[in-house]
């Protein structure tokens, strides 16, 4: 019997099969293809963290434990690549004499390097000027002593005579911060800053200064051996990190006591597997909503076979069916149509995520993938069975043969509508946001060291009440301007139904179910569409504005150190074909107190001509008046928050720098008054710095050097300026653009493809508003088959059928599109609000696609009034064979 | 089935006349010949009764007479309305077997709506709606949905609307199936009466004797032929 009914269903209702079929086919997809966004991402997070670690492990030998043997152990252990030992000695204060002036630092540090270390750890160590090794000097070292390869410097030892060593090369230590960490010890007492003072020395020059050292004040020298592992990490970027503390744990319990790992690459991954957590609240705020909505879609397709099936199940009543039978049937029916639809959906997914992500695997792993492709198939299941057997078995319990009919009886309201339902939503929505967007919370809570990432889901509470709440005020204010605004509605149709306008008005009222529904469900898939694309939107300008505050500008041509060059060297840059302005940025370092600190010179009235300057960048004013007191106030100056806390300033204040003259080398007081807080600044370093007129820095030191010409092309051929820019200038200078800084800012989220889950969502966002409307739109006329057959026999012509059809669309797409206009931007409001934690810096404010939302309107109307001309025609060419039922 | 009917000036007063009209519905083995060889006609005043057997052919019959459906051979003609081959939808008026009311619309309004279609004013439409409903004694209804009403109510407010759209020729396609014989007998005195308040024609198809007996003429149909015609018009 079963399967002679379901052949039934295929030859008579292929049209709604398909159509449920196709739901839940889309909702099954979006939520794999998700999936797929989450795998790929999550695996490119690992590598690049991965990468961005060049010594993996420093393990720091004991005190009275044999380096030799520590190696030994290491190099032993599974999974290391290679090991190699190195020595740190402090000194008391590096010196040395230039051109007649002495210069003296304060303590530093030496280190005994291998000679096979750069190849060991390419890239620890960079090479600026002179020989690669030997004894090396760092650069802001060397700049400190004014020295250069061929002058000598003089090594402090504490308790000993100073040493006298020959400078061979300069270099450059990029990842100083872990170079030079504190072993073992927590996160709060790490150094501030990497040493100022670092001198580099072969093992056999290291022994013969700090030998004795070593053996007199152990605590000042000490060694550490370098890992690089090869240890193949799994994709997930969590599990990698358990992975690599578990294998650290490890070599310490076989060191005995004799090393404590200093791991570098879990920190790494800790920061990735933070990013990982916020993909993974991604996909929840943002796919979500939108299987959500594919499953009502596949339900409101599934219903519309309604008034049929009550009459088939009165049908079979009449001939002894029971519910058992019933339930039954209308399973096996949810089984074929969520097992055809899942697998229809896996396989959408797949041809999505080699598109789109270039992957085609549903998890990071095996098992992730497994738990993926289950899950899709459950949801399928589940719409299936909520949409066609929950209201099978229930219009079987309540129905009398009699009532086999849809009603149009004046009901009274929904339960959820008197009980208020999307009012308390929407209060609970608004309570839970107020909560959560006040101050110190955090969406992501990863710990350093812990293995648990605790992700605070109640956020997902706010705009997930305010979805479902917005939904259903929306249906009750449908219901409500269909049941009482009867002549507005009269006044909107008339254009399209002339003399039937009440006519039609009073059927829409009357059916205000039917049309309600519509309504509510174009809204929401627009407000899905809508907030989607506001948010990757916003999110993609804030991945800009990042990359563009760590360039500075579209170019940025950095003088090598040592190199003074003015300001005048910029029109040299302006007149490369290309260019559209070009900005000086002068560096200087100067010490608040004893503290060191990054300054830079703008020319407040021009700066922001080669780059953005965000309100979000500064307190105490937006950035324009901001350098407006800048210009007005030559010695004003802009400083970090922590030093403004330190020196408790308040506006006006004097703040004594000291900068170094650039005539006499000496350090001088240069008097600022304090003006306000920046907490970013194009090129400047995430902690704190100083931003100041750069005319006055440059009266001020007797030099108007550059650090760096801002360059702006207007976007247009970034690659080909910056070659032009290479060429002109040589290797004086190094010149980086947007697009590779675009590619390599942090490990963060906006680096991660999101593009992938931009396209994928909106697709599916287009797709799902362009089905909402045309599907519901063309139910809803088809579950009202029998009156436009009436009509068309009661003498309606083919202007006035269209006119009737198409006034139910004109009032479905202008409510729907209220409707989603205001959803969709009071839920970007909150999502990304709620997201901020995502935002790197926050923004300024929502950006908006509008040429999408153009195209998602056009598409949707398109798809709203052709259902309603095609259904339309096909209503008034059946009437006749409706008639036989008539 | 014989002679036209003439009047005196020679014109053809005929409301409806079938020449040889046959109707197939599909194709191949699974078409279905529903009326076959089918001639006729209906003159104006008459009182027909369509009898025969259920499948026999009478609904297929009607709605063929009403313009609404086409004929597969033969032709269709209403000589005396308006336009002799374009189906004169305006004055002929249809009453169905089943439910005919739009769900949405109320009494009132349903019994408007052909006249809207057809072009009068809401105001007037709904002037004519409220006699007609009058007419047949149905004034409290007036605001009633259509699902609120018995099957006589809905019958009785199927011929108010024929009433207030003023046709020439009613057809009625077994008005009464669905009714007990008490209100059936009461929904054809409403026709009657309406018929004569418009000086129309009217053609009921019914299985009922007692129906088919307050007609004047009978056609009785089986298999889709029309087997005996009683054609005793009387004007
Ligand atoms: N739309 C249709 N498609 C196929 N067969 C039809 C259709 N309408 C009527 N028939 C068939 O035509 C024959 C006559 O039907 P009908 O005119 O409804 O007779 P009656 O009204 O006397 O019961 C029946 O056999 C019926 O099954
Ligand atoms: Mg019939």
């Amino acid at each position: 019997m079963t399967a002679t009914w379901l052949r039934g269903l295929l030859a008579r209702q292929y049209g709604r099969l398909l159509a449920a079929v196709c739901g839940i086919a889309l909702s099954v997809a979006l939520l794999a293809s998700l999936g797929v966004f989450l795998a790929a991402s999550k695996s490119t997070m690992t590598s690049r963290a991965a990468s961005s670690v060049l010594v993996d492990w420093q393990v720091k030998v004991a005190r009275d434990a044999d380096p030799l043997a520590v190696l030994d152990t290491v190099v032993g252990t599974a999974g290391i690549r290679v090991a190699r030992t190195v020595r740190f000695a402090q000194t008391t204060g590096l010196s040395a004499v230039t051109a007649g002036s002495t210069q003296t630092t304060g303590p530093g540090v030496v280190l005994g390097i291998p000679a096979n270390y750069a190849s060991a750890f390419p890239g620890e160590i960079r090479p600026l000027t002179g020989a690669g090794s030997g004894v090396l000097i760092a650069q802001q070292t060397a700049a400190n002593l004014h020295v250069a390869p061929g002058d000598t410097i003089t090594i402090g030892r504490a308790g000993l005579p100073a040493a006298h060593l020959v400078i061979q090369g300069v270099v450059d230590l990029p990842q100083a911060d872990s170079l030079f960490q504190r072993v073992g010890a927590p996160a709060a007492s790490q150094p501030a800053a990497p040493p100022d003072n670092v001198v580099l020395v072969p093992p056999g020059t290291f022994a013969d200064l700090f030998s004795q050292l070593a053996a007199a004040r152990p605590d000042l020298v000490t060694t550490q051996v370098h890992v690089g592992r090869n240890q193949q990490l799994p994709p997930d970027p969590a599990q990698s990190y358990i992975s690599v503390v578990g294998a650290a744990h490890n070599l310490e319990a076989a060191l005995s006591g004799a090393g404590v790992v200093g791991n570098n690459l879990a920190a790494a991954l800790d920061g990735a597997r933070k990013d990982a957590s916020y993909a993974q609240i991604l996909f929840l705020f943002l796919g979500f909503p939108g299987a959500v909505l594919a499953g009502v879609l596949t339900a409101a397709v599934a219903s519309a076979g309604r008034a049929r099936r009550r009459r088939e199940q009165a049908l079979m009543r009449t001939r002894g069916a029971t519910l058992r039978k019933m339930m039954l049937l209308s399973s096996a029916e949810a089984a074929v149509l969520g097992l055809v639809g899942g697998f229809l959906g896996l396989l959408l997914a797949r041809l999505v995520g080699s598109w789109a992500f270039g992957t085609s695997s549903f998890g990071a792993s095996r098992g992730d993938a497994l738990v993926w492709t289950a899950t899709a198939l459950v949801v399928g299941f589940t719409v299936a069975v909520v949409s066609i057997v929950v209201p099978a078995v229930s219009d079987f319990r309540q129905m009398t043969v009699a009532s086999a009919r849809i009603s149009v009886r004046r009901e009274s309201s929904p339960r959820w509508m008197r009980w208020g339902v999307d009012l308390v939503l929407l209060a609970v929505s608004g309570l839970v946001f107020w909560q959560t967007s006040r101050g110190d919370y955090t969406l992501v809570l990863a710990p350093e060291g812990v293995a648990a990432i605790s992700v605070n889901y109640w956020a997902f509470l706010g705009p997930g009440l305010l979805w479902i709440g917005s939904g259903l005020l929306a249906w009750r204010l449908a219901l409500t301007f269909l049941r009482y605004g009867r002549s507005p509605l009269t006044w909107l149709v008339r254009p399209l139904t002339g003399r039937l306008a009440s006519t039609a008005a009073a059927g829409m009222s009357r059916q205000r179910g039917l049309v309600a529904r519509s309504v509510v469900l174009v809204g929401l898939a627009l407000s899905f569409a809508f907030s989607t694309a506001v948010f990757n939107q916003t999110y993609r300008h804030q991945a800009e504005v990042d990359a563009r505050l760590t360039n500075g500008a579209d170019i940025a041509v950095t003088e090598s150190p040592g190199v003074v060059v003015g300001p005048e060297a910029g029109s040299a840059i302006a007149s490369i074909s290309g260019v559209r302005q070009v900005e000086p940025l002068l560096h200087r370092f100067a010490y608040v107190g004893a503290d060191l600190q990054d300054l830079f010179g703008v020319h407040p009235g021009t700066v922001s001509r080669a780059t953005s300057l965000q309100d979000a960048y500064f307190q105490g004013g937006t950035a324009a008046q901001l350098m407006g007191v800048l210009a007005a106030h030559p010695d004003a100056i802009l400083v970090s928050d922590e030093t403004v806390k330190d020196f408790q300033l308040s506006p006006g204040d004097l703040l004594n720098l000291r900068l170094q003259d650039s005539r006499t080398k000496q350090f001088t007081t240069v008097p600022f008054h304090y003006a306000g807080i920046a907490k970013e600044f194009p090129t400047a370093p995430h902690d704190s710095f100083f931003v100041a007129n750069a005319d006055y820095v440059a009266k001020a030191t007797g030099s108007g050097a550059v650090g760096t010409f801002l360059v702006d092309t207007g976007g247009a051929n970034i690659p080909g300026v910056t070659a032009q820019i290479r060429q002109a200038l040589g290797t004086s200078a190094s010149v980086t653009n947007i697009l590779t800084t675009r590619k390599a800012v942090g490990s963060s989220l906006t680096s991660v493809d999101l593009t992938g889950l931009t396209r994928v969502e909106l697709g599916f966002a287009l797709l799902l508003a362009a089905g909402a409307g045309g599907l519901v739109l063309a139910l809803g006329i088809a579950e009202r088959r029998r009156s436009f057959a009436i009509v068309t026999v009661l003498g309606a012509g083919r202007r006035q059928m269209f006119g009737l059809v198409l006034s139910e669309a004109a009032v479905v797409s202008a409510l729907g599109l209220v409707g989603g206009l205001v959803g969709g931007w009071l839920l970007s409001q909150m999502l990304v609000k709620v997201l901020t934690g995502v935002f790197d810096p926050p923004p300024e404010g929502l950006s908006t696609p509008t040429g999408y939302l153009l195209w998602t309107l056009a598409i949707t109307f398109a798809a709203i009034f052709g259902a309603a001309l095609i259904t339309g025609r096909a209503a008034s060419r059946a009437a006749v064979e409706q008639l036989r039922e008539l | 089935m014989s002679a036209k009917a003439i009047d005196e000036d020679g014109l053809d007063s005929a409301l409806v006349r079938l020449e040889s009209v046959a109707r197939t519905y599909g194709t191949g083995q699974s078409a279905v010949v529903a009326v076959r060889d089918a001639t006729g006609s209906v003159p104006a005043r008459a009182r027909l009764a369509v009898t025969g057997p259920s499948g026999s052919g009478k609904s297929t019959l009607l709605q063929l007479m009403s313009g609404l459906d086409r004929p597969t051979v033969g032709t269709v003609s209403w000589p005396a309305l308006a336009h002799r081959h374009l189906t004169p939808t305006r004055s002929i008026a249809m009453v169905f077997q089943g439910p005919s009311l739009i769900p949405a619309l109320n009494v009132e309004e349903n019994v408007a709506l052909p006249l809207v279609l057809a072009g009068q004013t809401d105001r007037d439409a709904h002037a004519a709606a409220r006699s007609a409903l009058a007419l047949v004694d149905l004034t409290d209804l007036s605001d009633k949905l259509p699902e609120e009403l018995s099957g006589g109510q809905s019958q009785r407010v199927a011929v108010a609307r024929v009433l207030a759209s003023r046709p020439r020729l009613i057809l009625a396609d077994e008005p009464t199936g669905h009714l007990d014989a008490v209100r059936g007998a009461h929904v054809i005195d409403v026709l009657l009466a309406a018929a004569d308040q418009l000086q129309a024609a009217l053609v009921i198809s019914t299985h009922d004797p007692a129906v088919a007996d307050r007609m004047t003429s009978r056609w009785r149909m089986s298999e889709g032929s029309i087997r005996t015609a009683q054609e005793t018009v009387r004007l």
